[in-house]
């Protein structure tokens, strides 16, 4: 029996208990691919073997009001495992859940000492000898892609020739540490078997299924550990057999929505035409997301990818420094990439962008590119940044460029993200052995403090998450940066001295104290460019206020409860759950649109205007101005007025509405905005 | 010779959800009129506010994660 467990996304989350649920929510929401690959191989071979899915144990049993377990997620993690008994267990590894593997992989040994112990995945294929060298538990790593190795590491377990026959591992022999020859990579993905997503109960539940396309990336970015573990062997899945395989999981599990998993999907753009067109003879209608390399694709490819389906996404940007383009190997023309951005906005398809600060190289001037880069993306909704501090992976030309001369600093990346506080057992390790967890040690920098950057990592994260349009609108004022030096002497002169890290940022407290920031240090000055900060900030505060005093819902389809009996007069009209109204002194839609378009706001009208502001089924946040008929009319609509009182009121709601005939209108404008999800009704109090 | 444009003949607009009874009663210009009066423009539409003390990433903008060859 083989059991293939997941590398662990999620880690031990300890004190912020929404955070830790969510994390975990939202991982274990992610069904592992690599190791239901392997299983689906291990199933067509007839190799017994099981799933044990970390991310998921931890979401079921620690999170939540059924879990809390004693002891906490380690101890639980081993019993389980313990409790598989199987001959073999083959961990899939990443660099961030690193240690806590090595961690369960000893404890396994412990309790099973004959069990035989297998890693592969990324981070143990790049330090596969330390790894073996640091960790006698440890039996063997399967190096790269494990398809056609692992069954044949397991049919030689029982060999006499052994190990040493089998391509692509690293394994012990007579005491010491031997590497077999690297195994070719699989030429032809479509010979793979669809991975047993039937291992992984809920697929059914999920937004969209990931499903490989392809593997390799063709590029040798120096910070990136993607070529190394695919060989920049660019593969693709021919749309024959992608098409077959999404026909078949609607089929299964009812999904039309697939994020389509390639490093590099358009690197061949005659293969994504050739993909794009078979999609639209298919006869079926795909929703599908993909990543993508700005340069690979342009205004007439995307334009045939949406039209084939493609509704988002992923842009490896890198740096907003076109100096820093160049230094890491990357090459991306930074005008033509946002020009790619804002066009696949045009298409409707929604666009995450990545960006990295912390390079070695990097200087303040580099910095202020990539932060450009973001902030200037952010006046589009359509795009979601993502900002990242470097952290040097293992195997990568970063990590083999300053191998030795890494630094502990006790800084980590996002990218080594481990929760609020790091295990101490997992620090332990990885001060132990630099060389086999360098993701969580720093790259020199030069020009640049980590410290500095980590903050304003937090801060540009944070703010845009929680205060998007305020962060624009400061931006657009005075320069971020220069925001964020004034807002570190702020809250070191208003504030007691606090761990400025993640947790903080992620907390309300942020969220208040900024706000307070801004209305203390920006709203004194007589600029008019500050209309849009005072008019961003005074919506958030508002919001903020509504938030605090309302359980917050999300905006949800009228059902049919909430579609007023047709000819009953006596219903009762009220605002829909989860929309929250706002009273604002100015144009909020001229300011944003002036945001947007980076236009003067002199001549936005200074009139009052209530914003509604709710959240879609879907997680995204809808801000929507109402016209003054329709905020009168909401007004209205106090959850106590029937439709027959709201129509006698109707014609003093504005000038001229005595023309209309008041029951009609009334009803009218009820559907309009019962429509717009803004009014539901409720039956009066008999 | 320039296309003859179309006329379009006003008809009673669509009920949605008062099925019986929103429209009736108006005349077509009047429906019009008052539907341009309600109409609600959408300001900006954010990918969303995460809850409170949830690390924005890279959990929650996972995109990348979970590829066979992704080591974060």
């Amino acid at each position: 029996m083989v059991c293939l467990v997941s590398a662990p996304t999620v880690t031990e989350f300890e004190g912020t208990v929404t955070s830790r649920d969510q994390a975990a929510r939202l991982n274990a929401d992610y069904p592992p691919l690599g190791i239901l690959s392997l299983a689906a191989v291990l199933e067509e071979k007839g190799i017994a073997h099981q799933l044990f899915d970390l991310n998921r144990l931890f979401c079921e049993r620690v999170c939540g009001e059924s879990g809390r377990c004693e002891g906490g997620f380690f101890p639980l993690a081993v019993r389980e495992l313990l409790s598989r008994r199987a001959d073999v267990y083959g961990f899939g590894t990443i660099s961030s859940s690193y240690p806590l593997t090595v961690r369960l992989a000893r404890e396994v040994r412990r309790a099973h000492p004959h069990a035989v112990i297998v890693f592969g995945g990324p981070q143990a294929s790049a330090v596969d000898v330390e790894t073996l060298e640091a960790f006698p538990f440890v039996d063997a790593v399967v190096r790269g892609e494990a398809e056609e190795i692992l069954p044949e590491l397991l049919a030689a377990l029982g060999r006499a020739d052994g190990l040493a026959a089998v391509a692509g591992i690293t394994f012990r022999r007579n005491g010491s540490v031997a590497r077999t020859p690297d195994a070719p990579v699989l030429p032809d993905l479509d010979r793979l078997p669809t991975p047993a997503y039937h291992l992984w109960p809920g697929l059914e539940k999920r937004w969209a299924v990931p499903l490989e396309v392809g593997r390799g990336c063709p590029f040798a970015c120096t910070f990136c550990s993607t070529s190394q573990f695919f060989r920049r062997h660019f593969r693709l899945k021919t749309p024959a057999r992608v098409i077959e395989q999404m026909k078949a999981l609607r089929q299964a599990y009812g999904t039309a929505r697939f994020h389509l998993v390639h490093d590099t999907f358009t690197a061949v753009r005659a293969r994504v035409v050739e993909f794009c067109q078979a999609l639209l003879k298919c006869g079926c209608e795909f929703d599908w997301t993909c990543s993508a390399r700005p340069d690979c694709v342009d205004a007439e490819l995307l334009a045939l990818m949406a039209k084939a389906g493609c509704s988002g996404f992923f842009f490896g940007v890198e740096t907003g420094s076109a100096r820093m383009q160049r230094v890491i190997g990357k090459g991306l023309d930074l005008d033509h990439a946002s020009a790619v951005i804002r066009c696949a906005g045009r298409h409707g398809m929604r666009a995450t962008i990545s960006l990295i600060t912390g390079f070695p190289d990097e200087t303040p001037d580099d910095l202020r590119g990539t932060v450009g880069f973001i902030l200037d993306s952010l006046r589009f909704d359509h795009v979601e940044p993502q900002f990242h501090l470097l952290a040097p992976l293992a195997g990568t030309a970063l990590d083999q460029g300053f191998r030795g001369r890494l630094k502990w600093d006790g800084i980590f990346s996002d990218m080594a993200f481990q929760g609020w506080h790091q295990d101490p057992a997992d620090r332990a390790l990885i001060l132990e052995h630099p060389e086999i967890f360098p993701n969580f040690y720093a790259v020199p920098t030069a020009h640049l403090d980590r410290s500095y950057l980590v903050e304003l990592r937090d801060f540009i994260m944070y703010g845009m998450a929680r205060l998007r349009w305020l962060v624009v609108a400061l931006d657009r004022h005075s320069g971020i940066l220069a925001v964020f030096d004034r807002w570190r002497a702020w809250r070191t002169g208003h504030r007691p001295p606090v761990r400025v890290d993640g947790e903080y940022h992620a907390s309300d407290t942020f969220r208040s104290d900024f706000l307070e920031f801004v209305a203390s240090e920006y709203l004194a000055e007589d600029d008019v460019e500050l209309l849009a900060v005072a008019t961003v900030l005074e919506y958030e505060t508002q919001l903020r206020r509504l938030q605090r005093g309302t359980a917050l819902a999300s905006a949800c389809p009228p059902t049919p409860e909430d579609r007023s009996p047709a000819a009953d007069l006596d219903a009762v009209p009220r605002v829909a759950p989860g929309v929250l109204l706002l009273h604002l002194s100015v144009d909020f839609e001229r300011v944003i649109d002036c945001l947007r378009r980076n236009r003067s706001l002199r001549n936005v009208p200074r009139h009052s205007v209530v914003v509604a502001d709710r959240q879609l089924p879907d997680g995204r946040v809808e801000v929507l101005q109402l016209s003054p008929l329709s905020a009168a009319f909401i007004e209205l609509c106090n959850g106590v007025r029937t439709i027959r009182d709201i129509a006698t009121l109707f014609p003093g709601l504005g000038e001229g509405l005595d023309r209309f005939p008041p029951e009609p209108a009334c009803r009218f404008a009820l559907d309009e905005l019962v429509h717009q999800g803004m009014l539901v009704f409720s039956r009066a109090a008999a | 010779m320039a296309a003859k444009k179309k006329t379009k003949e006003k008809t009673p607009k669509k009920t949605r959800f008062l099925v019986d009874l929103a429209g009736e009663g108006l005349k077509p210009e009047e429906q019009d009129a008052l539907q341009k009066a309600l109409k609600t423009a959408v300001v900006t539409t954010l990918p969303g506010r995460p809850e409170e003390q949830v690390c924005v990433q890279p959990i929650v903008n996972n995109t990348t994660e979970h590829h066979p060859s992704s080591n974060k």
